[in-house]
């Protein structure tokens, strides 16, 4: 594995813009099976990327950190007018990565999630942004040790409801949940069970307002993004006043 | 291997869909383990052994021979 020094731009593009709004940025990265695109993408990838790529003791799991690091690299070299050699990411305490240019801390916050056949990237150039994919694949473990992550009201509805409807119900939570946990910067440092998604999102309101109670000064905007596909949201910090009141929910 | 990371091994086997032999040594975070899973194990771990392990504690363990000796360190 070699150079790094293929330009990410020439590479066969797997990933596409999913979503966009004065506030947000969100990619869909392609992970279906192929063979191409594992290679073009580790040639994109630096020496410790591929470093990494060599620890994964899954196939499956070095193909998606391969294809999604490779495509978060040509959206921020892109965003960040800056060259692929010349990018490098960090890591906060909490696990949460971070972009360098020649070495320098940059403001633009992003978060990439990947879940099988389906990624998310999304960026956010003012304020915290956290994203979270899932393939709704049913587990035994979701009626047992992970009700837990849920609080009393959630747990109630969970137990109303059954089979497919349950399972979605599940991972609408879910996926809300680490997206905020995400944005946050904690990751699952900060108990799941200590956040209650509000009752509309709950309930089906595709998006709305969130406030940690642990930080109830700071405002994030939290949308369910699901597909038939996959189960998705994303959260990320509002900024500027009323910049909830512009976001336009789809009907 | 310790009872600890004996009771570990089979409880992976047994809860982490991994494709291949769990190893003790392995980071959860390149075995392909997804974030749910990773969660149920936790959970289900604290519960077969009656350690809790508190959600800020997370971050001690990157692989099951120090997720053993975090069980070993907390209990009783």
């Amino acid at each position: 594995m070699s150079t790094y020094k293929k330009s990410v731009a020439a590479a066969q593009d797997w990933w596409f813009l999913y979503r966009k709004t004065e506030n947000v940025t969100i990619f869909y990265v392609d992970l279906q099976p192929h063979e191409a695109h594992e290679t073009e993408a580790l040639e994109c990838l630096n020496r410790e990327e591929q470093a990494r790529w060599h620890r994964f003791r899954h196939a499956r799991a070095r193909y998606e950190f391969s294809l999604c690091r490779a495509a978060l690299r040509s959206i921020l070299c892109h965003r960040l007018n800056c060259s692929n050699e010349e990018l490098s990411f960090g890591t906060s305490k909490y696990g949460k990565p971070f972009a360098c240019v020649d070495g320098v801390t940059e403001d633009l916050d992003f978060n990439v999630s990947h879940s099988n056949r389906h990624g998310l990237i999304a960026l956010a150039p003012h304020g915290r942004v956290g994203v979270d994919v899932e393939e709704r694949n049913p587990r035994k473990c979701l009626d047992g040790e992970l009700q837990s992550v849920f609080t009393r009201n959630e747990r109630m509805e969970l137990g109303a409801v059954r089979g497919k409807q349950k399972t979605h119900l599940f991972f609408r939570l879910w996926t809300m949940k680490e997206a905020l946990l995400k944005a946050l910067g904690t990751g699952f440092s900060l108990d799941m069970s200590r956040i209650e998604i509000p009752k509309a999102l709950r309930q089906g309101m595709p998006a709305g307002e969130f406030r940690f109670p642990q930080l109830p000064a700071v405002r994030w905007w939290l949308e369910n993004l699901d597909d038939p596909g996959f189960a998705a949201a994303i959260a990320y910090e509002l900024g500027a006043a009323g910049a909830a009141e512009t976001w336009k929910i789809p009907a | 291997m310790s009872s600890t990371e004996d009771r570990l091994m089979a409880l992976a086997r047994e809860n982490l869909d991994i494709g291949r032999e769990p190893e003790m040594d392995a980071e959860f975070s390149n075995s392909g383990v997804s974030s749910v899973d990773a969660v149920a194990f936790i959970k289900k771990a604290s519960e077969e052994f009656g350690t809790a392990i508190p959600p800020e504690d997370f971050s001690q363990f990157k692989t099951l021979r120090e997720m053993a000796a975090y069980l070993d360190s907390h209990s009783g």
